[in-house]
């Protein structure tokens, strides 16, 4: 019987109590019942009915057709296996998709772990590119440490020996101040210690400092004797001078004579002019005068060798004899062969003014006195000239060079002295 | 054991996934975790002012069914703009309310509401649109319906 109720959608059974409407619809009667409770009209097709114009009806059930009865419940079982199936479908599905989803998940947790492994091992690579860094840094801070210890030590050496210097410099009562302030004995120690040094330093040096001023002593009385020595020469020339002139005087004397004789002469024997001079010549051989008004050419060029050969010497002898009198009239008569001489001379003068210890304003004197007489003449003071001699000249300039060679050397000395004692300053 | 209104439930669900209704969707998997509550997508028919469109209705049933009708409205975004259905997804049809009879089914209300969408002829809200939807309650079962279109 595969006939359905409407309302709940079983399918009738023929043990069920089945009811139709007046309008020929059929429901279980528990269905249609309770439907009528609600609305009096027919579920299917509105018709008007109650529960008093419903009627029951009844299938002839044969026995022998309970196959078919069978089959009814067996399609309502198979409807309700397929929804089971179908619900189990569902939920393999289900499961499936889940399983599918899971497995995707696991391949991104993998490929996750994967990548979390590659940064592990890059994290522990910089971990240990770390740890080295880490140890490289610790050394240095190790060493930086030790250097600043090193630092500080220095620095405060630095102050102690700032003060040390300071108390070397400072006057008394700063040093006073310095050691109240500065208590410790150790930086006392090494001021003490330095302040020792520092004395016995001055110590050496007031020693050599002492040496040095003996050895100048000494100089100086060497010098003080060879001056003495000098001034003696010096008299004992002076006193040849002295009996030189006195000498000239008594040859021009007897030259007045002489003349006064030769005038006479003339008187009687007037010849040549070139005679009295051919009679002179033998007479006057070794005293070989020279007058202005007769200047003989013999005698000049005797004179310009003369000349020549002093200013060729170089003989510090005119120096000397600057001092002497009656040069100042070579500068009234200037003549050819007193320029030579002054221009030759100045450059001699700067040499020895260079080694010279006495400077300027002696030799300045001597520059501005030295004027060599032209023609090797001595002026006597009484406003005549005689002529030196040859001899004369030369034993002067010798003894002169002798003093001085004497003279320069211990002045030499001094001077090489004096360097080395500045030089050891 | 099952109550009465489920099985009659399950027998409607096996009967529409063993013939399933042109352009109604019904949701397996959500249905099978909960009878009582049914989701279903009506696509809008072609040749109408809804064609192209889907809309989704919400089925609650009560332990009642099919005696007590269900509670049938619109959800989503997506509410279609009708004469008789309101902007808050509520449905003025008859057979919903006092026109109910347990020979209905799902199926048969799907298809109700389809006709119903497919038979107007323009996009417009009920006219007490804005009064309704201020002052209704949240099931429209609760509203008593005045119904003024024969029509449908």
């Amino acid at each position: 019987m595969n006939i359905s109720c409407v309302i709940c959608s079983d399918l009738f059974v023929s043990t069920d109590s089945i009811y139709t409407t007046p309008c020929g619809h059929i429901f279980h009667q528990v269905c249609l019942i309770q439907w009528l409770e609600r609305k009096k009209d027919c579920p299917q097709c509105r018709h008007k009915c109650t529960e008093r114009n419903i009627f029951r009806i009844y299938f002839n059930n044969n026995n022998l057709d309970t196959s078919s009865v069978n089959s009814e419940n067996l399609i309502e079982t198979i409807d309700n296996l397929t929804l089971k199936v179908r619900e189990s479908e569902m939920t393999v599905k289900n499961l499936e998709n889940q399983k599918n989803k899971l497995e995707d998940q696991l391949q991104s947790k993998e490929k996750k772990i994967k990548k979390l492994d590659t940064t592990v091992s890059q994290f522990n690579q910089i971990i240990a590119t770390m740890r080295h860094e880490n140890d490289l840094l610790s050394s240095h801070r190790a060493s930086y440490k030790i250097i600043e210890t090193e630092n500080a030590e220095l620095k405060s050496k630095l102050e102690l020996l700032q003060t040390v210097e300071s108390v070397l410099t400072a006057s008394q009562s700063e040093i006073d101040e310095i050691l109240k302030q500065n208590l410790d004995p150790r930086n006392l120690a090494v001021m003490v210690g330095t302040l020792r040094r520092e004395l016995n330093c001055n110590e050496e040096r007031k020693n050599i400092m002492r040496k040095q001023l003996q050895s100048i002593k000494n100089d100086l009385r060497a010098e003080q004797e060879e001056r003495k020595k000098l001034e003696e020469a010096l008299s004992s020339y002076e006193s040849k001078n002295h009996s030189l002139q006195n000498r000239l005087k008594k040859l021009e004397m007897k030259n007045w004579h002489e003349n006064s004789e030769i005038e006479k002469d003339n008187v009687n024997v007037t010849t040549e002019l070139n005679t009295p001079e051919v009679v002179k010549k033998p007479r006057l051989a070794l005293l070989d005068i020279d007058d202005s008004n007769t200047p003989s050419p013999l005698s000049r060029d005797e004179l310009q060798k003369r000349i020549q050969k002093i200013q060729e010497s170089d003989s510090p002898y005119f120096k000397v004899k600057s001092s002497s009198i009656g040069l100042t009239c070579a500068i009234k008569n200037p003549s050819h062969s007193h320029e030579q001489k002054s221009e030759t001379i100045a450059p001699n003068e700067k040499e020895t003014s260079k080694l010279s210890i006495f400077r300027k304003p002696h030799l300045k004197m001597t520059l501005n006195t030295i004027k060599k007489p032209d023609n090797a003449c001595i002026y006597n003071g009484l406003g005549s000239t005689t002529k030196v001699l040859q001899s004369d000249l030369k034993e002067a300039s010798k003894g002169l060079d002798s003093f001085w060679s004497v003279a320069s050397k211990p002045k030499s000395n001094f001077k090489k002295k004096l360097s080395a004692a500045a030089l050891n300053k | 054991m099952t109550s009465p209104s489920e099985r009659r439930l399950r027998k409607e669900f096996l009967e529409l996934i063993k013939n399933p209704i042109p352009g109604v969707i019904i949701d397996g998997e959500k249905i099978e975790k909960n009878i009582n509550e049914w989701n279903v997508t009506i696509i809008g028919a072609e040749g109408t002012i809804y064609q192209g469109e889907t809309f989704e209705l919400q089925f609650l049933f009560n332990d009642k069914y099919p005696f007590d009708s269900p509670s049938v409205v619109f959800i989503g975004k997506n509410i279609p703009e009708h004469s008789h259905i309101y902007s808050n997804g509520h449905i003025c049809l008859s057979i919903l309310s006092q026109d109910w009879t347990p020979a209905l089914s799902v199926g048969a209300v799907c298809l109700s509401i389809r006709s119903m969408l497919s038979s107007a002829t323009k996009k417009e809200r009920p006219p007490d649109d804005l009064i309704y939807t201020k002052t209704c309650s949240k099931n429209p079962k609760k509203t008593k319906w005045f119904f003024h279109d024969d029509n449908v």
